[in-house]
C-alpha cells in the first residue's frame, strides 16, 4: 500500500464536507473518485495534498504518517496534482512553467545563481533538458516559448500534467483532467494517462464527471456522496450498485 | 556654469539613489508580487546604521570605514527585512500593505524619539565626511566620486536581481507571485521564496540609505517620510512593475521632474505635492503597466530593432 | 489611573467613530479607504468654520442655548459635509477603479488621501489653528456685581494695510466689581457685548464623547439591522453580484455607505479637535491610521468589531505608556505611544489577521 487514508473527516464550522472516508492505493493503481456535486471529492484532494488539515482521521503515504504535512512538504514527498480550474503561471512561458517545478527539492544555490558560477550552468542545463523532454512527451515540444494563455484548452491541461510530472511524483492526482475536451481528445487522454502510468511508475487517483472516461480507464472506483464513501469496486460493480444510482438520480431532482 | 554643473551632478546622484530604492522595491512588489509599503523604513535603517558606525569609529581609515558602514547598513536593513518578513509574509494583499506600512512608521517613530546623543532624534544627525573633505573647491570631485560609486551600486543591484530572477530560485519566486497556492502544491515553499526576496530588497534599500547618508552629510527623520515611499511607488509604477532596468528611466523622470519643478513658477511648483499623487493615481488607472511593463530596457531595444522600419 | 482609563475610553470612542467608516466601506467594497482620515479632517474644519465664523454663540438667547446651538450646528455641518465629500470622492476617484483590482484601488486611495491633505494645506495653511472653545456672550448692560471670571471683548481694528483684524481684549478681571461706571467706560470704548471663555473641562469632553458613542451605537445598530438600506448594505457586503441580481442598486448602496461612514467620522472630527484644542490639515493622518488599525484589531468588516477595536486601542494607548512609566520607571514612555498602535497591528495580523470579531476567510482551491 503506497497510500492509505482511514476515517478521513473534515468539518468547516457546522458543515461536514468529508466524513469517515477510507481509501487505499497500491503502487501502480489507477483509481477513480466520483460522486455528485458537493460530495467532497475536491476536499479529499485538498486533504491528501496537504492543502488542508483533516479534522480527524489519518493519512499514510509510503509508510509515513503525513496527516499534518503541509502542501509543499507533500509535494516534495512525491504527491503531485493538477487543478480543476487551470492554475498555470500565465506570465511565464510554457518551458518555465515546468522548469520552475523541476528540482523543487534542491536548488542550484543563491550564490551560484547570482554570480553565474559553473554549477548554475550545469543545473540549468539539466533542468532544461528534463523539462523539454517532459513537454515533448506530452506533445507540447513546439510551444515551449509560448504563453500558457495562448494555448488551446486541451494543451493547457496537458501542460498542467507535464508540470505535475516534473516533481517526479509517486502519486499523481488528476482533478477533472478531461473537462472541456471533445471525445477524440478524451480518447487520446485515456491512452496517454495509461502510458504515463507505465512510463513514470505512477499511482494515479483521478476525479472526473465524465462516467465513460472514468469507467473506461480506472481499475477501481470510490464513490462519495454527502461526504461519505457509499461504494467501492470495479467499474462493473459500481455501475450496478443501487446506492450509486440513487445518489446520482437523487441529486438530479 | 559651476552652479549648473553642481545642480546636474546632484540630480544624477539623487537619481542613482532612487534607482537603487526603486529596483529593490520593484523586486518585492513587482517580481514577488508582495504589496509592500514600508520600504522607507529599510532605507532609514540603512542610513542610520551607516551613520552610527561612521560616528563611532573615527579611528578607522576613511575608505575602509565607508565600505564597512555600507555593509553594516545592508546587514541591519536585511535583518529588519527578516524580522518583519517572517511573521508578516503569510499575509496577503491589503493586510500585508498595512503591516509593512506600520513597520515603516515604527522605524520613523523610533528614530524620532531616539536620544539625541544616540541617533539625533527629530533634529537629525550629522554624518562625518570620511571619503573626502567637502569644501567649495572639492564639491565637484566629491559628487563625481559619489556618482561613480552609486552608478556601480545600481549596475550591481540590477545584474544581481536579473541573474536571480532568471535562475531556479528566481523562477520559483515568480511562480509564487503569480499563483501561490499552485506553487505550494507543486513543492515550492512560498514563505521561503518571499522572505528571500524581501531580504534581498531590504538589503539594497539599506545600501541606498548608507550611500544617502554619506552623500548628504546629515540625515533626519523627515528624509524618510511616507511621502518618500509614495515617490518610490510612483517610480516603479511609472517604470513598470517587474522591470528592473526600467527603474533607471522612471527614477530619472520623477527626480528630474521634482527638482526642475522647484525652479518652475510658484504656481506649479507649490502644488507638486498634489501633482505627484495625482499622477500616480492616473497612471494606475490608465496605464498600470507603466512604460516598460515587465520587460527590461534590453528587451525593448531588441524588439524595436527587429520591428520593420 | 482612573483618569488615564477614562482618557483612554474617550480617545477610544473617537477612534471607534472613525473606525466605523473604515469598516463599513471595507465590508462593502473591500477597499481600505486611506482618505477616510481626510474626511474626518474636513469635517473638523467645517465645524471649525461654523464655530468661528457663524457667530451663533452670540445670539441673544438665554444661556446655554447659543453655545449648544453653535456646537450642534458645527457637528451637523461637519458630519454632513464630510459625508458629501465622501460621496463625491467615491464617485470621482473610486468608482472608476473598482474594476481595476484591489492594488490599484488601494493606491488610488492613498493618492486621494495625499491630494486632499495638500489641497487643505493650500486652502487653509499648514499651521495648526486653535479650535474655538465655547463662549458665553452677554450684553454689557447685563453685567453687574462681582465678576466671577475674566470677561473679554472683541475689538475690530484696521491695520495700516487696510485689513480688518479682530483683537480679543480682556476687559474685566475676575473678582472685579462691575458697576455703572465700568459699563459706561466699556460702552465708550465701543464694546456692546462681552463674553466669558469656557474652558471645556477634560471631564466634559470625555463624557460627551463616550455618551455620543453610547447613543450612536443603538442608532447604527437599528440602521443596519432594521432598515431596508441596512439590509441592502449587508447583502452587498456578502455577495455583490447576487445582490445586484436581486434588484439592489449597488451604486446607491455604496454611496450611502460612504456617506454614513464619513458622517460618523465628522462627528469624531469635531470631538477630537475640541478635546485637543486645535485643527490642521494633517489632523486626519495619524488618528486615521490608528482608527484603521482599530478596525483591523476588531475585525475589519464588522461594525461591533470597529467599536470594540476603537475602545481597545484607545485604552491601550493611554494605559500601556502609563503602566510602563509607573511600573518600569520609563519616563519617556508616552513619546512612543504612537508606536503602540502599529505594534498592536502587527501582533494581531500575525496571530489573528481577521481580528477579534472577524470571521476567517478560506480560499477555494
Amino acid at each position: 500500500m503506497i497510500f492509505e487514508a482511514r476515517g478521513l473527516t473534515k468539518q468547516y464550522g457546522g458543515l461536514t464536507a468529508v466524513s469517515g472516508v477510507d481509501m487505499e492505493l497500491a503502487a501502480g493503481d489507477l483509481v477513480g473518485l466520483i460522486g455528485p456535486n458537493g460530495a467532497g471529492k475536491t476536499t479529499c484532494f485538498n486533504l491528501i495534498t496537504g492543502a488542508d488539515v483533516p479534522t480527524s482521521g489519518t493519512i499514510r503515504f509510503k509508510g509515513e504518517d503525513v496527516t499534518h504535512a503541509r502542501d509543499f512538504e507533500m509535494a516534495r514527498k512525491g504527491v503531485a496534482r493538477t487543478f480543476q480550474n487551470i492554475r498555470l503561471w500565465r506570465e511565464m512561458d510554457v518551458l518555465d512553467n515546468v522548469r520552475a517545478v523541476c528540482h523543487a527539492r534542491e536548488t542550484c544555490g543563491f550564490a551560484a545563481a547570482v554570480l553565474r558560477l559553473p554549477r548554475f550552468g550545469r543545473v540549468e542545463r539539466d533542468v532544461t533538458e528534463k523539462a523539454t523532454a517532459l513537454l515533448r512527451r506530452l506533445g507540447l515540444g513546439d510551444v515551449l516559448a509560448e504563453s500558457p494563455g495562448d494555448l488551446p484548452y486541451g494543451d493547457q491541461r496537458k501542460l498542467e500534467i507535464a508540470r505535475a510530472l516534473a516533481l517526479d511524483p509517486d502519486l499523481l492526482l488528476l482533478d477533472e483532467p478531461a473537462a472541456g475536451m471533445n471525445p477524440t481528445e478524451k480518447a487520446q487522454l485515456m491512452e496517454t494517462v495509461k502510458d504515463l502510468r507505465r512510463e513514470f511508475d505512477l499511482t494515479i487517483l483521478l476525479i472526473d464527471h465524465d462516467m465513460k472516461f472514468v469507467m473506461g480507464i480506472c481499475e477501481r472506483i470510490y464513490v462519495l456522496d454527502h461526504g461519505e464513501r457509499i461504494a467501492h469496486g470495479t467499474p462493473d460493480e459500481i455501475r450496478a450498485d443501487p446506492k450509486v444510482i440513487e445518489a446520482y438520480l437523487g441529486s438530479e431532482c | 556654469m559651476s552652479g549648473e554643473l553642481l545642480f546636474w551632478l546632484n540630480l544624477l546622484v539623487t537619481v542613482g539613489i532612487y534607482t537603487l530604492l526603486a529596483v529593490s522595491l520593484n523586486l518585492i512588489n513587482g517580481s514577488a508580487g508582495m504589496f509592500h509599503l514600508g520600504h522607507h523604513g529599510f532605507w532609514a535603517l540603512g542610513a542610520y546604521a551607516a551613520t552610527w558606525l561612521t560616528i563611532n569609529c573615527p579611528s578607522l581609515p576613511g575608505p575602509l570605514l565607508f565600505v564597512l558602514s555600507l555593509l553594516l547598513a545592508m546587514a541591519v536593513a536585511a535583518l529588519g527585512g527578516l524580522t518583519i518578513g517572517i511573521p508578516c509574509l503569510r499575509l496577503r494583499g491589503d493586510y500585508l500593505a498595512i503591516a509593512t506600512l506600520g513597520f515603516g512608521e515604527i522605524v520613523r517613530i523610533a528614530v524620532q524619539n531616539s536620544p539625541p546623543r544616540f541617533l539625533g532624534g527629530s533634529l537629525g544627525i550629522e554624518v562625518p565626511r570620511i571619503l573626502m573633505k567637502v569644501t567649495p573647491k572639492t564639491v565637484v570631485p566629491f559628487r563625481l566620486l559619489v556618482l561613480g560609486i552609486v552608478a556601480v551600486a545600481c549596475a550591481a543591484a540590477i545584474v544581481t536581481f536579473r541573474n536571480f530572477l532568471t535562475s531556479l530560485p528566481g523562477r520559483r519566486l515568480l511562480a509564487v507571485a503569480q499563483d501561490e497556492t499552485a506553487a505550494g502544491l507543486l513543492g515550492i515553499d512560498p514563505t521561503r521564496s518571499k522572505v528571500l526576496a524581501f531580504v534581498m530588497g531590504s538589503a539594497v534599500a539599506g545600501l541606498a540609505g548608507g550611500l544617502f547618508a554619506h552623500y548628504m552629510g546629515g540625515i533626519n527623520p523627515l528624509n524618510f517620510s511616507f511621502m518618500e515611499m509614495v515617490k518610490m511607488f510612483l517610480i516603479i509604477v511609472l517604470s513598470g512593475l517587474g522591470s528592473l532596468s526600467g527603474c533607471v528611466v522612471g527614477a530619472f523622470l520623477v527626480v528630474a521632474t521634482e527638482q526642475l519643478l522647484n525652479r518652475a513658477p510658484e504656481a506649479i511648483a507649490s502644488w507638486w505635492q498634489v501633482e505627484f499623487p495625482l499622477l500616480l493615481a492616473l497612471m494606475i488607472i490608465f496605464r498600470p503597466q507603466g512604460i516598460f511593463g515587465r520587460r527590461e530596457i534590453g528587451d525593448v531595444i531588441r524588439a524595436w530593432r527587429k520591428a520593420p522600419a | 489611573m482612573l483618569d488615564y482609563l477614562l482618557n483612554g475610553l474617550a480617545l477610544g470612542a473617537i477612534f471607534a467613530f472613525i473606525a466605523l467608516g473604515y469598516t463599513m466601506v471595507y465590508g462593502i467594497i473591500k477597499l481600505i479607504n486611506f482618505a477616510h482620515g481626510e474626511f474626518f479632517m474636513f469635517g473638523a474644519f467645517l465645524g471649525f468654520f461654523a464655530l468661528r465664523d457663524l457667530g451663533l454663540e452670540r445670539l441673544p438667547l438665554p444661556q446655554p442655548l447659543p453655545i449648544l446651538l453653535s456646537y450642534v450646528v458645527a457637528l451637523t455641518a461637519a458630519s454632513i459635509g464630510a459625508g458629501v465629500l465622501a460621496v463625491a470622492t467615491e464617485r470621482i476617484a473610486y468608482r472608476p477603479v473598482r474594476r481595476a483590482g484591489r492594488i490599484a484601488a488601494l493606491i488610488t486611495a492613498v493618492c486621494v488621501s495625499l491630494i486632499l491633505q495638500n489641497v487643505a494645506i493650500k486652502a487653509w495653511g499648514a499651521k495648526p489653528q486653535a479650535y474655538p472653545q465655547p463662549r458665553e456672550w452677554m450684553s454689557v448692560a447685563d453685567v453687574d456685581g462681582v465678576a466671577d471670571a475674566n470677561l473679554y471683548a472683541v475689538k475690530r481694528i484696521t491695520t495700516t494695510g487696510g485689513e480688518v483684524v479682530e483683537n480679543e481684549v480682556r476687559v474685566v478681571d475676575a473678582g472685579q466689581t462691575v458697576d455703572e461706571t465700568t459699563r459706561a467706560s466699556l460702552g465708550a470704548a465701543g464694546y456692546g457685548r462681552v463674553y466669558r471663555q469656557w474652558r471645556l473641562d477634560r471631564g466634559w469632553t470625555r463624557g460627551f464623547v463616550i455618551l455620543a458613542l453610547a447613543l450612536w451605537t443603538p442608532v447604527l445598530w437599528f440602521l443596519v439591522k432594521r432598515t431596508r438600506m441596512g439590509k441592502a448594505m449587508r447583502a452587498v457586503s456578502e455577495d455583490a453580484d447576487a445582490a445586484q441580481l436581486m434588484g439592489i442598486d449597488i451604486n446607491r448602496v455604496i454611496s450611502w455607505t460612504f456617506f454614513l461612514g464619513a458622517f460618523v467620522a465628522g462627528v469624531g472630527g469635531v470631538a477630537y479637535c475640541v478635546s485637543y484644542g486645535k485643527v490642521e490639515p494633517l489632523t486626519g493622518f495619524l488618528p486615521g491610521m490608528k482608527a484603521f488599525i482599530a478596525a483591523v484589531i476588531g475585525g475589519i468588516g464588522s461594525i461591533p468589531g470597529a467599536i470594540l477595536g476603537g475602545l481597545v486601542l484607545g485604552t491601550a494607548e493611554s494605559l500601556i505608556p502609563y503602566a510602563l512609566r509607573e511600573g518600569l520607571g520609563w519616563e519617556a514612555a508616552f513619546a512612543w505611544k504612537d508606536a503602540i498602535a502599529f505594534a498592536l497591528l502587527i501582533v494581531i495580523l500575525v496571530f489573528k489577521p481577521t481580528g477579534i470579531l472577524g470571521r476567517p476567510v478560506r480560499e477555494k482551491v
